[in-house]
């Protein structure tokens, strides 16, 4: 499987498809990324930086999203 | 000298006297959960505020380190004190009866008084009619596993679901602050911050996850984040069942 070097953050959420995102109220640049199906699940995304593999693993590994269904 | 507690709707009618430690508090064992200590001293704490507090703590809860501490030192503003009244603050969470006579400190301590505690805001009268306000904080230790990949550096904590990155160590680490106190601020919003302290923290809790224990095997850092003790209200009865 290929795995993404890196990846736009807003790209990774729009990918995402997510119910529920948020964004930070004393830093715009921060979001909240919310698993609609369990809505304590989360993982906060940095808009301003280019999101690497790492962590882009353990943000799907966060919201509990296999990484075949984000890759294929 | 007279302390009084911020009133509160849970518990308006509380006033404490002043005690010296020396002679103690009477009563015996209080099947508290949450307390709060003050610790008055001619001076501040030898190795850093509220280290003696802690020691204190320590010995009379029987364990090694408290569940949760909150500390502070203030300085007493009164021209005629001279900046040499230091006053030490500490609120401990802990499902253990807590004793109300603590015993006096080794040193410089003047008086010691233990209470039931209710926001963590108190507000301290001095003997010159002066009022100062000590907000608590509770500083909790977050475990953070540190990696180099891809020349980048990521702090990683899969308890709280964050994870950062940087061009540095220290940017990781910066950032990681940054994104843990964004999800401190969001999940009080959302009513939901004394859960996530309650069994995503690990604080006095072996490090596991939902497929068992976790080998961290990576280096790990601990990042402080500072939180409110207002905002920990129904603490105490998560903290109950650390015992």
């Amino acid at each position: 499987m290929q795995r993404p070097h890196s990846i736009d953050p807003q790209v990774f959420i729009e990918v995402m498809h997510l119910a529920g995102s948020r964004v930070g109220p004393s830093n715009p640049e921060l979001v909240t990324l919310i698993n609609p199906a369990e809505p304590g699940v989360r993982s906060i995304v940095r808009m301003k930086e280019e999101l690497r593999t790492r962590t882009i693993e353990a943000h799907l590994r966060n919201l509990g999203i296999s990484e075949e269904s984000f890759l294929k | 000298m007279v302390w009084c507690r911020t009133p509160s709707p849970a518990s308006s009618a509380s006033r404490c006297s002043p005690r010296r430690a020396s002679g103690g508090i009477s009563g015996g064992p209080i099947p508290l959960q949450r307390v709060c200590v003050v610790v008055m001293s001619r001076r501040p704490g030898q190795h850093r505020p509220g280290r003696r507090l802690l020691s204190l703590l320590e010995h009379a809860l029987g364990v090694a380190t408290p569940l949760m501490a909150v500390r502070s030192e203030t300085q007493c503003k009164h021209p005629e004190c001279a900046g040499s009244l230091f006053l030490e603050h500490a609120e401990v969470v802990s499902g253990k009866s807590f004793p109300r006579q603590l015993g006096s400190l080794p040193g410089s301590a003047m008086a010691c008084y233990v209470g039931s505690h209710g926001t963590g805001d108190w507000t301290l009268l001095s003997h010159r009619g002066e009022a100062m306000q000590a907000v608590a904080t509770v500083t909790v230790n977050v475990l953070v596993a540190v990696e180099e990949q891809e020349c980048l550096f990521f702090a990683d904590c899969p308890f709280l679901n964050i994870v950062s990155q940087g061009r540095t160590e220290e940017e990781a680490l910066a950032h990681f602050q940054e994104e843990l106190q964004f999800l401190l601020e969001t999940c009080q919003q959302g009513g939901e911050l004394e859960a996530l302290l309650d069994y995503r923290t690990g604080l006095r809790r072996p490090l596991q996850s939902s497929k068992g224990p976790v080998r961290v095997e990576r280096k790990v850092r601990k990042v402080p984040a500072e939180i409110p003790a207002g905002l920990l209200n129904q603490f105490a009865h998560a903290a109950a069942s650390f015992h």
